[in-house]
């Protein structure tokens, strides 16, 4: 039982700052990208983020924020799925995974 | 310092620098070497759960993400990959994406957290069970799961609309 408490003596402040470093360069690669496929792989990176912080908070507040972060997983592997599905129809249609390249809408 | 905060830290840096890897890799634009580094960051992520307790959503993040997240991103990369050009990285915007993000990094950083520190327990690990998160679904969260399994079913449904469509 030593051994077991102290294995999760760091406290959830620093989880949680890792996890808001970690969501401000998923948020970057989000804002900053124009290769669609990297803009993908940035909203799992924010996506995991967020079930780092969860975690983090469900060390205070009990087991609800990992059951929430296992819906997050579910959701993320559905978007991702979508996401992808998309881009291989736009790979189809432009022959490019380049944001620049879809300006239809653009007055 | 002991074992557990050396793995922290050690597990936090590469988790950070590989998730820089995957936005701005300085050596190669090619999106294979960023799936590669997202790899790298979510087992570095899943080591932080271990770290804190959660035994399950390690594994969880293990099979779906590591596994099937990022097998379907590498199918998508190679089977797009003959054509892809990559254009010139545009470095106004670039910096201006980094001070603006990283402002707000710092930003939440010093203003989210509060002062005192929060109160938590030390003897989470034995409650951070498969056992009672598999509970916790099945009673608390029914309703929850069943919408998560219908969302992944719609998401599974919309997939083969959208790719097979003529």
């Amino acid at each position: 039982m030593d051994n077991q408490t102290k294995l999760i003596m760091i406290a959830p402040e620093k989880y949680i700052i890792i996890s808001t470093i970690l969501f401000c360069t998923g948020l970057a690669g989000v804002v900053g990208r124009t290769n669609i496929l990297i803009m993908l792989m940035s909203i799992e990176l924010m996506l995991n983020a967020g079930n780092l912080a969860l975690v983090a908070f469900s060390q205070i507040h009990g087991l609800d924020g990992q059951v929430l972060a296992f819906f997050v997983i579910s959701l993320a592997a559905a978007e991702v799925a979508v996401g992808l599905a998309l881009v291989t129809e736009m790979f189809k249609l432009k022959k490019s995974s380049q944001t620049d390249d879809l300006k239809e809408l653009k007055m | 310092m002991n074992i557990t905060e050396i793995l922290f830290y050690a597990i936090s840096a590469i988790a950070i620098i590989s998730g820089l890897l995957v936005v701005a890799n300085p050596f190669t634009r090619d999106p294979v070497a960023s799936a590669i580094a997202l790899v790298i960051s979510l087992l570095s992520v899943a080591g932080l759960f271990i770290l804190q307790g959660a035994f399950f959503l390690a594994a969880i993040q293990l099979i779906i993400y590591a596994g099937a997240v990022i097998v379907m991103f590498l199918f998508i990369l190679m089977l797009s990959h003959s054509s892809a050009y990559w254009p010139k990285p545009r470095y106004i915007k670039g910096l201006l994406t980094v001070v603006i993000v990283g402002g707000l990094c710092w930003v939440l950083i010093k203003r989210l957290l509060p002062d005192a520190p929060l109160p938590f327990d030390e003897v989470r690990l034995t409650i951070g069970s498969t056992k009672a998160i598999g509970k916790s679904l099945f009673t608390d969260y029914i309703l929850a799961t069943e919408t998560a399994s219908v969302l992944l079913m719609m998401a599974m449904v919309g997939v083969v609309w959208i790719t097979k469509r003529n």
